[in-house]
């Protein structure tokens, strides 16, 4: 078992797309894996069951006391199960703040859950949702889009995946690497990227995913570019990177263990 | 709390609250929970000056006009808001007698775009229509978690309860039904992007004796 979260502390660059789009790409590649949607937009939640704001959800795990396995679902995607997630997570931040072990709340859910792959999706912010999805996880994928603002505000995320690695001894977290979204053959992309091989070096993974019209349909639809249009340029760049990051990052064979002394 | 940011808290309270001018009588609130004394009557007497208006009225103005924008590019909710006033429209002589100090309605607006005879207003900016953004509320949640079962629909729901069902889901929704209950062995219909066609395929099969199909796994 190996999670993986999705990140990127600035809104609008692929995060859910590619959650629900890797998470069928590695099921496809024979893998069981479990999407969880930490954000309270539920968009991998209606992207992958046609459903919204569904309860009981993440929420009634990480705020009230309801046990992980009663919440995950089967999707649309074969070998893809799901924890959903409804509007009141948004308020999660708050109602967590003071509780203590905050941080570790998702990853003692998680423990003893038998998947090859969890993927973690995440809220547009470095609060404490962020935070559990990153204590929970073993390595961190960061999608960035090729736009003009793409690198404002990726120190901050850097800063905070190393302060929880310092604070909560997470001295395995690291970034798996950092995706490349919404490419389009432009000069303002090509610099992007260009700045971004640079600045990730040997951690900028080689799949660009374009951009495609038919990802956004596929998620009008409720399942994923594989399903809906595989043969297209963004189903065959998330195919693309399921393999790369089934190569870059193995699934663990042990069942999910990711507690430590201090938050278990 | 650090005696410096304690310090810093008390020193800029009092700061923060002096500008504040002495409040005037406080509008009533928007929407409270609060139980509040009793209204006037719905009627007042006529010596009697008028309650205020909850919101002001431009802000008023602005809320039905964004109202209006959304009823314009959303043809379901206008059909909603036009049974509804419809219904009331019905009921109104039955339930409640024409109130003597209702306000006049004003004259209704010009449409966007057109002169006082009604013609089209060369001069009227255009209103774009192309992009007509539609409310998703997600399949019903009588659906249950996970892939819903036809089988289980069909039993609860009758054919034609089944049919309104299905015909809420999306492609996604319906290839996995079509997958998990094994409705599809040749994959031939589940490989096209054709929700009618799977629509008629899951039909079909709850028409059927179960046994047919094999038990199904659910979601």
């Amino acid at each position: 078992m190996t999670a993986i979260c999705i990140a990127n502390n600035k809104g609008g660059v692929g995060k859910t797309t590619t959650a629900v789009n890797l998470a069928a790409g590695l099921a496809r590649l024979n893998q069981r894996v479990l999407v969880v949607d930490v954000d309270g937009q539920a968009n991998a939640t209606y992207a992958l069951t046609g459903r919204v704001h569904p309860v009981p959800s993440l929420y009634d795990v990480l705020v009230g006391e309801r046990k992980l396995e009663t919440v995950v679902w089967k999707t649309n995607e074969e070998n893809v199960w799901l924890v959903p997630a409804d509007g009141r997570l948004q308020n999660a931040d708050v109602e967590l703040a003071s509780r203590p072990g905050r941080e570790w709340r998702l990853a003692k859910a998680l423990h003893g859950q038998d998947f090859d792959y969890i993927i973690l999706d995440t809220p547009p912010s470095l609060g404490v949702l962020t935070q559990n999805a990153l204590a929970a996880a073993h390595r961190v994928l960061i999608p960035i889009a090729l736009t003009e603002f793409s690198l404002i505000g990726m120190d901050k995320l850097e800063a905070t995946i190393e302060d929880l690695r310092d604070q909560l001894d997470l001295y395995d977290l690291e970034i798996a690497g950092v995706v490349a979204t919404f490419y389009e053959s432009t000069t303002t992309a090509g610099e992007t990227w260009g700045i971004l091989e640079k600045k990730y070096e040997g951690r900028l993974l080689e799949t660009r995913v374009p951009k495609n019209l038919d990802l956004e349909k596929a998620h009008r639809e409720n399942e994923s570019i594989l399903s809906f249009a595989p043969q297209s340029t963004g189903g065959q760049a998330y195919m693309s990177l399921a393999r790369e990051v089934k190569k870059l990052v193995p699934a663990h064979p042990q069942p999910y263990d990711r507690r430590r002394s201090r938050g278990a | 709390m650090s005696q410096r940011t304690r310090n810093r808290t008390t020193a800029a309270a009092p700061a923060a609250r002096k500008p504040r001018p002495a409040a005037p009588a406080a509008p009533p609130a928007i929407a409270s929970a609060e139980p509040k004394e009793p209204q006037e009557p719905a009627v007042p007497p006529a010596p009697s000056p008028p309650p205020p208006l909850p919101l002001a009225p431009a802000a008023l103005a602005r809320a039905l006009r964004a109202v209006a924008a959304e009823i314009e590019r959303d043809p379901a909710l206008a059909r909603r808001v036009a049974d509804a006033l419809a219904a009331d429209a019905r009921a109104a002589p039955l339930d409640q007698p024409e109130q003597p100090d209702a306000p006049t309605p004003a004259p209704e607006p010009l449409a966007t775009g057109t002169r006082g005879d009604g013609r089209p207003d060369p001069t009227a900016p255009r209103v774009a229509r192309a992009f007509t953004p539609r409310l998703i509320t997600g399949a019903s949640p009588a659906l249950g978690p996970g892939v819903p079962d036809p089988f289980a629909l069909h039993a609860k729901l009758g054919l034609d309860g089944l049919r309104v069902a299905l015909e809420e889901l999306r492609l996604g929704s319906l290839r996995a039904i079509v997958r998990e209950h094994g409705l599809d062995p040749g994959g031939k219909v589940s490989r096209q992007n054709d929700a009618a066609r799977l629509r008629e395929l899951i039909l079909a099969a709850v028409g059927l004796p179960r046994s047919s199909h094999g038990e199904g796994a659910g979601g």
